[in-house]
Formats: C-alpha cells, sequence, structure tokens
C-alpha cells in the first residue's frame, strides 16, 4: 500500500497542455520578446515537454507535467534555468506548477524540488491566474 | 498573559522565552494555555517549544557521539529561538539557502559555523556567501565546481558523494551527490586541476534511516576519496555524514545508529585530526514541538462516508476542521509521508465516532487525519499534536529478529512516528504566507542556566 497522497485522477491523459487544464494559465500567453524566447529555450533545454507563463510582474510559472520524472531532469540545466529567471528574467520567485491530475507530492517531482528550496504555495496565495483547484504550485525565492 | 504558570520571563533574540522552576511539562502546560485563552475567546492555534526537549536531545548527542560535530540542519525547521539555542550550545549550522545563511547569521553565529550545502547553487546565491564570508560549501559535479571557482574568492570545499539507504523514510534521489567509485574521483583530479581546494567529503543517507549500515557504506567511500584527495594535494581534513538520524522512536534506535557510526569511524578514520561532523535535523526538531490547534468548523456525516464502508450508512461520522493544516505546522503530511496523530486536548470519556480532521483551507490536499476514531468534539475544542509513541507494537516486532518483518511495517512504523517540528513550517514562513501558530516557548529554571545566555 502507497502511503503517499494521489490526487484525484478523473483526467488521466499527462501530456502538459492538458494537464494544465481548463483555465490558464496557457504558453499563449508568453510574450513575444527576444528574452521570453530565450527563456523558452532554456525552459526547454531542462526537459522539452516543460513551458512557462509569467505570473505577474516578478514571478514566472514553471508549468511542469505530474508524471515528470526526476532522473530526466539535468541538474545543471535545472540551475542555469534558475539563474536565467534571476539575472535575465529579473524575477523575484520561480514558480514551479504542477496539474493535479495525477500527481503524487511525495513520491513525485514535488519532493526532489523541496531539496532544491522551493515551498509549496498555500491556495489563498496563489497568483490570481492560476487556479488553485486544479494546480499545486511551490515557489523558489531567486 | 498564563504568567501564574511560569517563574518568570526571559529573552532570546526577539523572542520571550517563559522560564519554569520544574523541568517542563507539556501536556499540563498546554491544558492551562487553552483554558486561559478559552476564558479570552482566543481560539488561535499554539505551538508550545518545549527548549528542554532540546537540551534533552543535544545530551544525547554529546553522550552517544562525542566525537561528531553537530552542524544543525536548518532546512528541517527554521524557528529563530530554536537556533539561537542551539548557537548557544556551540551547534554549527547546515545551511541550504541565501535565506537560511541570513537568518542563522543574524543569530550571531560566526560563518566558520556554517556549511553551505544547497544542492543546486547559484551564481548569485555563491556570490551571497562569499559575501558573508561563508566557506565551507558542499559541491557533486563539474560545473559547480567551476562556477563555484568563478563566484567565490577561498571556497573550502567538501565532496559530496550520492549512498543512499534506500529504505530511510524520506530515501534521497541519487541526483544529489557524485557517484563515489568513477565520478567523485574525476571531481577530486578535476578540483586539484582548477587549483580548488577540497577539504573534505560529506554524504547524507536519507532522512529516517533504516540501515544504519549505509552509514559503514558511505563511510568507506569516504576514506578512499580522503587518501584520493591527499595523494592529489587536497588538504583532506572534514568527513560530514550528513542527517538522518531518527527524531523520536524509531525501529533502529538512535543508540545503536550511533554504536556503528562510532566503530566505522574507528575502523576507517582513527586519526585525531580527522574532523567529523554531521548534519542532523529531525533529531533535534522533532521533539520540542507540540501543536494545539482549535476546531473552527465541524459537520455531522454519514460514518458511511468516511469508511467508505456501506454497513456505516447508518452510523454518525464527524469532519472537523481545525485552524492549522498541511499548508502550514502539517506540510510534513505532503511530503515526508508522515501521519500525526492527534487526540482531544482534555481527556472526556465518550462515544468514538469514525472522524476525519481538515485544515482551514477548504483545499482537497488540505487533509491531517483519516477515518479515525475519536470523542465528539464541539466547535472551540483543541487538538493536541505531539511526538509519541503509537504502533508501539509494531516497533517491538520490528526490532525482534525472529519475526519475519514484512515491509508494510517499514511503512506503518514510519508512518506511526511523528515529528511535530521537523519539516512542519520549516524556512520561508516570511514570505508565502502561511500563518503560523502562535510559539510559545518554555524552559526549565536548570535548562536555562545550563544554555548559559
Ligand atoms: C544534505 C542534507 N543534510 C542533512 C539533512 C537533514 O536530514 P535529517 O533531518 O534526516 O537529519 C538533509 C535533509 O534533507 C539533507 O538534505
Amino acid at each position: 500500500m502507497s502511503s503517499s497522497i494521489v490526487l484525484s485522477n478523473n483526467n488521466s491523459n499527462s501530456n502538459s497542455m492538458s494537464m494544465i487544464g481548463q483555465s490558464p494559465p496557457c504558453c499563449s500567453d508568453v510574450p513575444n520578446t527576444p528574452a521570453s524566447e530565450e527563456m523558452t529555450r532554456m525552459v526547454k533545454n531542462v526537459v522539452a515537454s516543460w513551458e512557462w507563463v509569467p505570473l505577474g510582474k516578478d514571478k514566472v510559472g514553471i508549468i511542469i507535467p505530474a508524471d515528470q520524472d526526476h532522473r530526466q531532469v539535468h541538474k545543471s540545466r535545472f540551475v542555469d534555468l534558475l539563474e536565467f529567471c534571476d539575472e535575465t528574467m529579473k524575477v523575484k520567485e520561480v514558480i514551479a506548477v504542477f496539474g493535479r491530475a495525477d500527481l503524487t507530492v511525495a513520491a513525485g517531482f514535488p519532493r526532489t524540488l523541496r531539496y532544491v528550496g522551493f515551498r509549496v504555495v498555500a491556495p489563498e496565495n496563489f497568483p490570481p491566474t492560476l487556479d488553485a483547484t486544479t494546480h499545486f504550485a511551490m515557489t523558489y525565492v531567486v | 498573559m498564563e504568567t501564574a504558570m511560569y517563574m518568570r520571563r526571559e529573552v532570546i533574540g526577539d523572542s520571550k522565552v517563559n522560564v519554569t522552576e520544574q523541568p517542563v511539562d507539556v501536556l499540563p502546560l498546554a491544558r492551562a494555555i487553552a483554558e486561559a485563552k478559552n476564558m479570552k475567546d482566543n481560539d488561535e492555534a499554539f505551538m508550545i517549544i518545549n527548549l528542554d526537549a532540546l537540551y534533552e536531545r543535544f545530551k544525547l548527542w554529546k553522550r552517544e557521539l562525542p566525537q561528531i560535530e553537530p552542524f544543525y540542519a536548518v532546512k528541517c525547521n527554521s524557528d529563530e529561538t530554536m537556533v539561537q539555542a542551539l548557537a548557544a550550545l556551540g551547534v554549527g549550522f547546515d545551511c541550504a539557502s541565501r535565506e537560511e545563511i541570513d537568518i542563522v547569521m543574524r543569530m550571531g553565529v560566526a560563518q566558520e559555523r556554517i556549511i553551505y550545502a544547497n544542492p543546486c547553487k547559484t551564481r548569485s546565491f555563491i556570490a551571497h556567501a562569499e559575501e558573508k564570508g561563508v566557506t565551507m560549501m558542499t559541491f557533486d559535479n563539474a560545473e559547480e565546481l567551476e562556477k563555484i571557482a568563478k563566484h567565490h574568492k577561498c571556497p573550502e570545499l567538501i565532496l559530496r558523494i550520492a549512498v543512499s539507504d534506500p529504505t530511510a523514510t524520506c530515501p534521497l534521489n541519487l541526483k544529489f551527490g557524485a557517484e563515489p567509485v568513477k565520478q567523485a574521483p574525476e571531481l577530486l583530479k578535476r578540483a586539484a586541476d582548477l587549483g580548488i581546494a577540497v577539504i573534505g567529503v560529506s554524504f547524507h543517507v536519507g532522512s529516517g534511516c533504516n540501515d544504519p549500515s549505509a552509514y559503514r557504506v558511505a563511510l568507506g567511500h569516504a576514506r578512499n576519496l580522503f587518501d584520493l584527495g591527499l595523494g592529489l594535494g587536497h588538504k583532506m581534513e572534514i568527513v560530514d555524514i550528513g542527517g538522518g538520524f531518527p527524531g523520536g522512536e524509531h525501529h533502529t534506535p538512535f543508540e545503536q545508529i550511533a554504536a556503528l557510526i562510532r566503530s566505522a569511524v574507528g575502523e576507517f578514520f582513527p586519526e585525531p585530526e580527522v574532523r567529523l561532523i554531521a548534519e542532523p535535523g529531525r533529531f533535534f526538531a522533532a521533539r520540542p514541538f507540540t501543536l494545539v490547534a482549535n476546531v473552527i468548523a465541524h459537520t455531522a456525516v454519514p460514518a458511511e462516508k468516511i469508511t467508505k464502508n456501506a454497513c456505516d450508512a447508518a452510523a454518525t461520522g464527524h469532519m472537523y476542521y481545525i485552524n492549522d493544516g498541511v499548508y502550514g505546522s502539517f506540510n510534513c503530511i505532503l511530503f515526508d509521508h508522515a501521519h500525526p496523530t492527534g487526540r482531544p486536548l482534555f481527556d472526556i470519556e465518550g462515544e468514538k465516532y469514525p472522524s476525519t480532521i481538515w485544515g482551514p483551507t477548504c483545499d482537497s490536499l488540505d487533509q491531517i487525519e483519516d477515518k479515525k476514531m475519536m470523542r465528539a468534539l464541539d466547535v472551540g475544542d483543541w487538538l493536541i499534536y505531539e511526538v509519541r509513541y503509537i504502533c508501539r507494537s509494531i516497533i517491538d516486532r520490528y526490532r525482534t529478529p525472529t519475526i519475519d518483518n514484512r515491509p508494510d511495517d517499514r511503512n506503518l512504523i514510519a508512518r506511526s512516528l511523528q515529528d511535530m517540528g521537523a519539516y512542519t513550517c520549516a524556512a520561508s514562513t516570511t514570505f508565502n504566507g502561511f500563518q503560523r501558530p502562535t510559539p510559545i516557548y518554555v524552559i526549565g529554571e536548570r535548562t536555562w542556566k545550563a544554555l548559559g545566555m
């Protein structure tokens, strides 16, 4: 028996677009500037299926599939991404966003992120454009 | 407020600490505080932080592992008053972020007593460490090594290797730490080529280590790497055995783990000049914290809704909502396979009903306990969550070598151990807005004197 929390899996399709769910964010929110294009490249360089969205003035959301395997994530490239968010995007927080369907918090990638210093975002502190009922978010102060 | 219960107040940093004449006894204290709050219609959750319990853990460490200097892993719980009490006892600190370095240094801890062990160091984090004069830091890959060389003038590096106990409550994934046989020697060479000082080796077997022989295996690797490093001209002098020590009752008791470590250290590092350090988190933080939360809402439901058993359709069950949850002090439920078990603060006999306990957020993840048999509570009643030793029989069974220990038992044991202070409201309470329960620090007169603050 697993003791980890399994979120309801009424939607078993786990590709990242369907994961974003009914509500924004959506990659179409990404602005069309050179820095944004470079940001997209940095995000895809970590894992091709990852996406990102600006979340207000000083935050970016990195959209990560619920079933992300930590072994597929290259640590140095992930650090490069955090540095890019810090130095070029000049944001204060990087928010990892997961769809709740199929997500296991304790056994999955959220746990790995916690070792990196990401912390859970309580639903009442979600950025306004992110639906707290369908997403799980963790934040990292750059 | 409840000054009558205490002898006097002292101050640690910005916190008031209540000194009691006798050693602290948490349960009567919690009841007295709750009664005082009831009189004032104050239903805020509170956390009692018993610094006597912290001191007991420190004495236990000194007794069992006197040759190993503890560097408390601040990520486990960054409560500033606890950090300051540990600092007064001469403990060092393992910091994993810029914020943690700032907290510890604000408490007056000198930079030499900090080891910077963030597994993903960005340039700005390294620059911050340099600015603060923190020099000891871990690394586990070539990119990190080069980055540190570029952004820190005088780093003293500790090579982190991956050796984990896969049965630990929280086994680490191997991404954190270099593979010890092939990759780690290459990193020592690369550092020598770059002219960067490596001063030691570290590992972390994972939290809630069930198989203490992981420490022995890791120390064996560390020995090889020490010799290799010395051969390459590195001034190897530190062995950092990481964390993973139990915070409370555990089927492999701390004393047993410590005995194994003493023996492995004697075997692999008999030289007295080698400096041995560790990064215990849970070991210190789990015991001192006791949460008392208030029932803020209640609904009676068919018991079937809780037990998921159709036979219970006619029986009554209860759902309670309390004013702390997984987005606050119960964060450990989300990440650590922890299953804290609370009980009504005041013992009153009564029929028990299947009950579910929820945090305050109306969020589907914010469940604290499920299918719990408990007497009926009213809004305004208090629940206490402390480190207690339920499932004692399972722990005992696991200790008995003749009984076949099924893997399920391990999970059960892990789940039965509650660490209200470990990985609960750790760090970052400042920015993500979790409402913390009101902290109430207590210390017995004798411990207060021992801290010499
Ligand atoms: C590198 C490192 N050291 C020490 C610790 C503390 O572990 P514990 O609380 O099990 O002692 C951790 C926990 O994650 C860690 O990652």
